[in-house]
């Protein structure tokens, strides 16, 4: 076995960017070009290590069967984004670019993760970068949005930290591997708090509130990492705890989580059609997303795993493809749905990319985001929740309004060609748009995983 | 052999062309393109009717079984024929109305195209419900964007709404009859069907019931056909009325009286009783319209409701009378929304009360629409006779009550009427006076449509021996 993987080139790719940024400094280079393209190359890098040779096994992180599909998507998004926030025009600090490749790396071990304390220092990771991404541009507005971020943050991992005591009281050990339960009360009430702790990560109602605050407040690419890359980390590591680790697949925890899916799913949906601003309706429908995703792993069965993990594939392409599509428009000061009909002479480009982002986040074939929900159906009705079928068919529905309410306000067929090009390395930006657009039509062929 | 996959890949290629056509430097103009894709497409079908059809498959997901296989099922035949033709003969009425955005429109337009025929001929039910959703989606732009300009907003999100309801409840029919078939291949489902427990049948029957009276539509959801109909261009109108309605007719079959026949003889009554009532709502509501196109709308819907009480009579010939009805309404109604699509354009108006007298400034138009008129009313030698014949024989073989229907063709033969009056035969009202005959290309585009329903009325032994109920 060849002694490297994605994590350690992650790794040593951040602690090679300081080190560098140290040279550039001592010998009076004023471009940060360079070290910036150097943080492209380590992502890029680490993403084709995992592809390769995907694999790693030492204590407290450990792969399972689906980690590889899940590291190499959430690679391959972080990537893209890295590309759109590399062709700013705004030069960015070498910071940023430390905060990043850290972020991602977090994510990554989340995913690998098999203890709980190497679960809470991973999400800590994620969590730490965030900070700092939130207040990228240093505004006031972000500082606030970061404010919000770190407070919840914290209080959410101060539960987990809780909770995760709390299992130890009930197991006797933090490993995922070990746990067989002694005592059932502190157990219980563990597994409880952990899942609040974590529905803070993944947003799931009524753990939410900070989303659409700090999606607003940041930058684009910032918003996009956010709630494809840390959104994943949040909903994944539910996986590692609930499925793969603890046995509490009970009547009532079943119950507690598809309850709280469905509230997740229904409250996004109602929130997203009242909003006015284009930014605050794709954060709703971002937190809808993980509804999803929640409701498919509240079955803690492998037919419904499978789903979410297909799901959350899907719906991590689709976000971080419409958020930077809508990063072009933003930019230009379209904050508002009524605004929404001066994005096709502005950017084709983008605004395809957007639309076909919204179809597959509304589920319509022939984009994943479709097939995502098949599965999530299939699971659903293999365990006989026919009822809780229609209900998500009507919440389907509802959301169709706010989706095509959108697309609607494009005016496709009223452009005048007076075509605004704007900003510095369109042709680059475009095509991260256009390589995520395409990915929600391959990525079919990891339904079967 | 004709290989089915050329029947949608001319068009989506010609989708593709359009869009690339747009981006170049030097461009021909769409229409071309649009029309050449619709010319290759019919001439590769009625090809195909002569030496035959090959299917074509190629496996994408093994793990949920999702293939993208094209075959021929029984009853494929005439839907395709309505399919294949009817857009094409729209395009001219779209060549004149389309002013802005037509290279979107087209592209739009010929995906719609593309798959509503692969709607009628994938028999894996995930291929088929791509292309369903890919039909709803083109058409919810064709209404929002190229519409009119006051009602389209709104007319195209009610659309999209009860339509995608209805895709969702035929998406859980066919997640169930995966679940307990274990495949998604239509061949396959219809012989495993017995493995399907019996409640779990009449749950996939209610969501297929669901999508059909959505789709054709029937009473209770029936009202966002005629507001589309008013906002879409006629282009639209013909595609919407001439195929996309018979999708609901066409899943009611397959689903409903084909696979699930035990299920829907269970509940043959009260299917029977929606039919006749919706017959009878609906010329009602027609009688009470001025607006000629919304009036053509509800009588579409006494159509389907005619369709869907020869589906629910259950034996042969009440059957083979609906798909025989679809296809001749395909063609009258198509020619219908064209030549309202005409008034407006010459006149103005679409309104019955501000025409009349039209039959001296217009007199190949008024041939047309007598001719047009007539067919619809069901006069022996026209397509609708043959077709509203075997269904009413049909219907009275299961249950006799339902010729209450009949009073339904009453009405539509007065509303009809009185609306050919109106336009045609009282006196010219002043504003008319400078009304001028239609053109030479719309004398073509109706005299096909004529011919077509001449065809199938003086013969209707193509129609018939065209299909059989099997899978």
């Amino acid at each position: 076995m060849i002694p490297i993987n994605a994590e350690y080139v992650l790794f040593a790719g951040a602690l090679l960017i300081i080190l560098a940024d140290f040279l550039r400094i001592t010998l009076h280079i004023h471009d940060r070009k360079i070290i910036h393209y150097l943080t492209l190359t380590v992502l890029i890098v680490s993403f084709a290590a995992e592809v390769l040779l995907g694999n790693m096994n030492i204590a407290f992180f450990s792969s399972t069967q689906y980690s590889g599909f899940v590291n190499g998507f959430v690679l391959f998004i972080a990537s893209a984004i890295y590309v759109f926030l590399l062709a700013d025009t705004k030069d960015h600090s070498v910071f940023i670019d430390f905060l990043f490749l850290f972020a991602t790396l977090g994510a990554l071990l989340v995913v690998l993760s098999s203890n709980f304390i190497s679960l809470i220092l991973a999400i800590e990771m994620i969590s730490i970068a965030s900070y700092g991404l939130v207040f990228f541009h240093k505004t006031d507005r972000q500082m606030e949005g970061a404010m919000k971020y770190v407070s919840i943050s914290f209080l959410s991992i101060l539960i987990v930290i809780f909770g995760s005591s709390l299992i130890y009281g009930g197991t006797g050990s933090l490993a995922f591997s070990a746990t067989s339960v002694k005592n059932y009360l502190p157990f219980i009430a563990g597994i409880a708090l952990v899942l609040a702790g974590l529905a803070f990560k993944s947003t799931i109602v009524p753990f939410h509130m900070w989303a659409p605050d700090v999606y607003e407040t940041s930058d684009g690419t910032v918003t996009a990492f956010l709630s494809s890359v840390s959104k994943t980390a949040g909903l994944v590591a539910m996986i590692r705890v609930f499925f793969f680790a603890l046995p509490v697949s009970s009547n009532f925890v079943m119950v507690m989580f598809v309850s709280l899916a469905i509230a997740t799913i229904f409250f996004a949906s109602f929130m997203a059609v009242v909003q006015e601003k284009i930014k605050r309706i794709l954060a709703y429908s971002s937190i809808a997303q993980a509804g999803f995703a929640f409701v498919a792993i509240a079955l803690l069965d492998y037919v419904g795993v499978h789903a979410a993990i297909f799901y959350v594939f899907s719906f991590a392409v689709a976000d971080a493809l419409v958020f930077l599509a809508y990063k072009l428009f933003e930019d230009n000061n379209i904050i508002y749905k009524k605004d929404a009909k001066k994005m096709f002479p502005m950017s084709k480009v983008g605004t395809i990319g957007l639309f076909v982002g919204l179809l597959s986040l509304a589920g319509l074939p022939p984009t994943i985001g479709f097939f995502g929900k098949l599965l999530v159906f299939q699971a659903l009705l293999v365990h006989g929740y026919v009822y809780l079928v229609v209900a998500l068919f009507a919440i389907i529905l509802f959301s169709t309004f706010y989706y095509f309410g959108l697309i609607r306000e494009m005016e496709l067929s009223k452009v005048n060609n007076s075509l605004r090009r704007y900003g510095a390395n369109m042709h680059v930006k475009e095509g991260v748009i256009i390589v995520l657009t395409l990915a929600l039509f391959v990525g079919v062929v990891f339904v079967s995983l | 052999m004709v290989n089915l996959l050329s029947l949608v890949l001319v068009p989506a290629l010609g989708a593709v062309a359009v869009a690339i056509n747009s981006i170049l430097p030097r461009r021909i103009k769409p229409e071309y393109i649009a029309a050449s894709a619709f010319l290759i497409t019919s001439a590769l079908f009625f090809i195909g009717v002569i030496v035959g059809f090959s299917g074509f498959s190629i496996g994408i997901i093994n793990s949920i079984d999702f293939a993208f296989t094209l075959q021929l099922n029984g009853i494929s035949l005439p839907f395709l024929l309505l399919a294949v033709t009817l857009p094409a003969l729209g395009l001219w009425s779209a060549v004149k109305e389309i002013n802005s955005g037509k290279a979107l429109f087209y592209i739009f337009y010929l995906l719609s195209y593309a798959s509503l025929i692969g709607v009628f001929i994938s028999s894996n039910l995930i291929a088929f419900f791509i292309f369903w959703e890919i039909v709803l989606i083109s058409f919810f732009f064709i209404i929002t964007f190229w519409g009119e300009e006051e009602t389209r907003r709104k007319a195209g999100m009610k659309f999209l709404i009860f339509t995608q309801f209805g895709s969702l409840t035929l998406l859980g029919a066919f997640i169930l009859l995966f679940i307990y078939t274990g495949s998604f291949s239509l061949g396959t489902i219809s012989s495993m069907i017995s493995l399907v427990p019996s409640y779990i049948s009449y749950v996939i029957f209610a969501f297929v019931l669901i999508t059909a009276v959505i789709k054709m539509p029937m009473f209770p959801m029936h009202s966002w056909l005629p507001d589309a109909h008013v906002s879409a261009p006629t282009a639209g109108s013909v595609l919407l009325a001439g195929v996309l309605l018979k999708l609901g007719g066409y899943v009611l079959i397959l689903f409903g009286s084909i696979l699930l026949s035990s299920v829907m003889r269970s509940i043959q009554i009260p299917l029977m009783l929606l039919g006749v009532f919706t017959v009878i709502y609906s010329t009602l509501a027609a009688s009470s319209q001025t607006d000629f196109k919304k009036m053509i709308a509800y009588s579409s819907i006494f159509y389907m409701g005619l369709v869907f009480i020869g589906i629910a009579s259950l034996n042969q010939i009440g059957e083979s009378g609906s798909i025989f009805l679809m296809v001749s309404h395909g063609f009258i109604v198509g020619m219908l929304f064209v030549l309202a699509g005409i008034l407006k354009e010459k006149t103005g108006t679409r309104d019955l009360n501000r025409l009349g007298g039209l039959m001296s400034k217009m007199p190949l138009y008024s041939v047309f629409l007598v001719l047009a008129v007539i067919a619809t009313l069901g006069v022996p030698g026209l397509s609708n006779f043959v077709g509203e014949l075997l269904v009413f024989i049909g219907a009275y073989a299961a249950y006799p009550i339902t010729l209450v229907a009949l009073a339904g063709v009453l009405i539509a033969t007065n509303y009809y009427l009185s609306a050919l009056k109106r336009i045609l035969y009282t006196s010219l009202k002043k504003t008319m006076s400078g009304v001028k005959d239609i053109s030479y290309a719309d004398a073509v585009q109706l005299s096909i449509f004529s011919i077509f329903i001449i065809i199938i009325g003086v013969v209707p032994i193509v129609i018939t021996n065209s299909f059989s109920l099997t899978i």
